[in-house]
């Protein structure tokens, strides 16, 4: 045996010889980070050994510097432990897993523009039984179902009634003392509970993406919004994307029921969180809907996802589906919950883009609409007259901070807004503190402005100091400067950062930027031209995705991200896909119309269609 | 400036039209077509290479220059035939089964064009059958693999064992590369060389058949 001690908490833990201190580390319940999930190709999973440090692999001399390896600086993912030692994860390599946020409520009766959402799917009624006695024989079920039928003036004959719930129910209805309220689900009674409970009747809707997950607490009887709150998807840990974590289920013994039970944990974190903050009853959750891209979709039932990830892809299913909560294995709910699975399009177009769909109301709009989803997988949707078409351009995370040298997510200490002049520089720092890194929403700030005062060329080459155009004052210029023999823009010395390490956009950081809105860029100009329409013909462009909200969009405009339209013709939708899965939560009219379009929206294969290239070629100068 | 370096100017700039006319001036200077080949196009494409390695130069500018590039080869490759002048050796290249990326792979064939390789490209979604057809039909002395994608790259084992069982192996030197490739992996499968980016595909590609 091999004793691991970790560092701060000093907690430890016994492993067999020769264990790898990755799968130690997951055990341990620390998410270190990682791209690659442990194959020792990103370099993220930086781990400190204060005693018993290890050989360094060849991975790790190709990944770490020669001071990191002297210091004893070591991947997680490449070491295995032969004798005691000692580790400590340095709090950038985590992953910020204990971090519930969270999200701006919305009123959903303003929101949501169809007139008939409030149709739910789960159905309380108060029932006053009558008392049985000897004059009045019928059966315990009999007296209820007319009781339903005096309530409810029309016949229930449909009603079905599940066995475990007739086990219960003799003695249920007498230490109620005939006073019930009867919960119906899916056109059957699922539930029996004592006393008058009917306006306690709650659902959750779920928006499960590859980084985050949202959870949304709806009071079923109004269509409210309870509690908004989201969290890192645990499996972030075994790859910051769908394709490494596919490749995870292909080669790791378990893989997918680690990755399954990962995403369970993470809906049973933000489900505990939720009925603590709101104090509702778990047993009053008689519903979930979930809305997610594909492959995290195949994840959460268990089916297997490597069909997805390569040519022809396919998904193993794409129709809706409803189950029951204990058909998940440990999802922390009443096991008859119901849950309901949006259906999603095609292997890249998940239940998360039907559901963005469905809440922008494309599926009926005259005009022309168009959703852009800027996450990894930057899906585009466009709309006309009732015709979807979809693609999903393979974007990278660029957007999402992910990827650039100074990136990180939009959260504390991201610089999410810049302001940069020919003499002066401005930034805003997300909680106003230190900043640690730039965001999404900074990176196109900043890349517009060094486009407009010309310290980025149309090509995107970063002008080094001696090529600096005339009449930008010495303080911008000199923050042309040269890192690791690579053109760099300082954008705050180290001084002033919360780490004390500058923070800087690199000519390769603007390559990536490049590409990544190239692909968006020539994914909408395909689906326009398959619709036989131009740039001006888009009536309304929603703009989705977490950080969609902080974006500024004149600057998305000016760097070709989004396409030249009027401001006033786009909106920011914030999380169309939870908003989208709320909806279905509180309407069956919405379900119905989802299951009816899934099978007719296009999908339209980017990588094989004739004109990629060339559009792609085309969009990729700014 | 002599018209050779005016050449190879002229294609990094991706001016195709100005390379036509410069190419046929130098002909009538009685420069050789291997010489113009040589020192203006290929030193030419040397250059871009090592711009797009170090992130100077970008996509688009490649693929200008590499369009200038094959309008001074059209005016070339006649003379070139005649002379009996050979290509430098043969490359069969294509992006793995289940991949369909393919414009990583297409710099890799401009740059060994460039270099003087010729290349049979066949193209995304490439069975291990298909190279091994193609090995058989074109007998290259080096087969080049592209994958995009972790779960794709594991076909490149595939194609490497089936070179094996068919007894061509050891005929064909055989190079990988694509975003999540590793000399790591190019070490565990048996490939002979992992190159990061085009321009070091072309250099390793010239090495791998010794020439100079």
């Amino acid at each position: 045996m091999v004793r691991v001690t970790f560092l701060p908490n000093n907690e430890n833990i016994e492993i067999a010889n020769g264990d790898s201190l990755w799968e130690t580390i997951l055990k341990a319940g620390i998410r270190p980070n990682s791209i690659c999930g442990g194959k020792g190709i990103c370099g993220r999973c930086k781990v400190l050994l204060k005693e018993g440090i290890t050989e360094p692999t060849v991975q790790e001399t190709e990944l770490l510097s020669p001071e990191e390896i002297k210091k004893g600086i070591r991947l997680a993912c490449q070491t295995r432990l032969y004798n005691n030692c000692t580790v400590e994860i340095l709090p950038e390599n985590r992953t910020g897993l204990q971090d519930i946020f969270p999200l701006n409520r919305v009123d959903n009766a303003k929101d949501f523009k169809s007139s008939f959402w409030l149709d739910a799917n789960v159905e309380k009624i108060f029932l006053t039984v009558d008392k049985p006695s000897l004059l009045d024989q019928r059966s315990d079920w009999g007296r209820i179902k007319e009781a339903l039928v005096r309530k409810k003036e029309k016949n229930l004959n449909y009603l079905q009634t599940p066995l475990p719930l007739l086990k219960k129910l003799p003695v249920l209805l007498r230490e109620a003392d005939f006073i019930v309220t009867v919960v119906i689900c899916n056109g059957k009674i699922t539930a029996l509970e004592k006393g008058d409970t009917a306006d306690k009747v709650f659902g959750m809707a779920f928006d499960l993406g590859t980084t985050t997950v949202a959870g949304y607490l709806i009071d079923l009887k109004t269509g409210k919004e309870v509690s908004a709150l989201s969290k890192t998807n645990s499996q972030i840990s075994y790859g910051d994307n769908i394709i490494s974590r596919i490749d995870f289920t292909q080669n790791k013994e378990n893989g997918l029921a680690i990755l399954q039970k990962e995403i369970i944990n993470t809906i049973n974190e933000l489900i505990n969180e939720t009925i603590q903050n709101t104090g509702i009853s778990r047993d009053n959750i008689y519903e979930i809907t979930i809305a997610a891209n594909t492959c995290i979709h195949h994840l959460f039932l268990g089916i297997i996802p490597i069909y997805l990830a390569s040519s022809p892809f396919l998904a193993a299913f794409n129709r809706g589906l409803s189950l029951k909560a204990k058909e998940i294995p440990a999802l922390y709910l009443s096991p008859e919950t119901n849950i309901y699975m949006l259906p999603t399009i095609s292997a890249f177009i998940g239940s998360d883009v039907l559901a963005g769909i469905l809440f922008n109301g494309m599926n009926d709009r005259e005009e022309i609409t168009l959703l852009i989803d800027l996450g990894t997988n930057g899906e585009v949707i466009l709309s006309k007259n009732g015709e979807l078409w979809a693609c999903s351009t393979a974007a990278g995370p660029a957007f999402e901070g992910i990827g650039i040298s100074c990136g990180m997510r939009a959260v504390e200490g991201a610089i999410d807004r810049v302001k940069l002049s020919k003499n002066t520089i401005n930034r805003h720092v997300i909680g106003n503190g230190n900043p640690k890194g730039i965001c999404g929403s900074g990176i196109i700030d900043l890349v517009s402005d060094m486009l407009r005062i010309g310290l980025i060329d149309k090509s995107g080459r970063l002008m080094t100091k001696k090529e600096c155009p005339s009449g930008i004052s010495e303080q911008i210029k000199n923050r042309l400067d040269i890192k690791s023999g690579e053109n760099i823009f300082l954008l705050v010395k180290e001084n002033e950062t919360e780490e004390g390490k500058e923070i800087y956009l690199s000519q390769k950081d603007i390559r990536e930027i490049q590409v990544a809105k190239a692909a968006i860029a020539s994914g909408i100009k395909i689906l326009l031209r398959e619709a036989a329409l131009e740039t001006k013909d888009i009536g309304e462009l929603f703009l989705a995705g977490s950080f969609g909200n902080f974006i500024n969009i004149e600057n998305a405009i000016k760097i070709d991200l989004l396409p030249n339209i009027s401001l006033k013709r786009i909106s920011l939708v914030g999380n169309a896909a939870g908003k989208g899965a709320e909806l279905a939560l509180c309407s069956r009219r919405i379900r119905e119309i989802g299951e009816g379009i899934y099978k007719d929206v296009k999908y339209v294969e980017l990588s094989t269609h004739p004109n990629f290239s060339k559009e792609f070629m085309e969009t990729i100068s700014f | 400036m002599n018209n050779l370096e005016r050449i190879s100017e002229a294609l990094q700039k991706g001016e195709a039209e100005k390379i036509t006319e410069l190419v046929r001036l130098a002909l009538t200077e009685q420069r050789s077509p291997e010489e113009i080949l040589d020192n203006g196009l290929i030193e030419g494409m040397n250059i871009i290479g090592v711009k797009f390695k170090e992130h100077e130069i970008f996509l688009p500018e490649v693929l200008m220059a590499a369009r200038a590039m094959y309008a001074g080869l059209d005016v070339l490759n006649p003379l070139l035939a005649q002379t009996g002048v050979k290509k430098i050796g043969k490359v069969v290249l294509g992006t793995v089964k289940g991949d369909l990326h393919d414009i990583g792979k297409n710099l890799v064939k401009m740059m060994l064009e460039g270099t003087g390789f010729e290349v049979f490209d066949l193209g995304v979604d490439v069975s291990a059958d298909k190279f091994i057809a193609a090995v058989r039909e074109h007998q290259p002395d080096i087969v080049a693999m592209s994958a995009l994608l972790t779960t794709t790259m594991v076909f490149m084992s595939e194609v490497i064992n089936s070179l094996q069982s068919a007894d061509l192996r050891k005929k064909v030197k055989v190079i990988i590369g694509g975003a999540p490739v590793t000399q790591h992996y190019a070490d565990q499968i048996g490939a002979d060389c992992y190159s990061p980016d085009a321009a070091t595909a072309a250099e390793d590609a010239k090495r791998l058949i010794k020439y100079s």
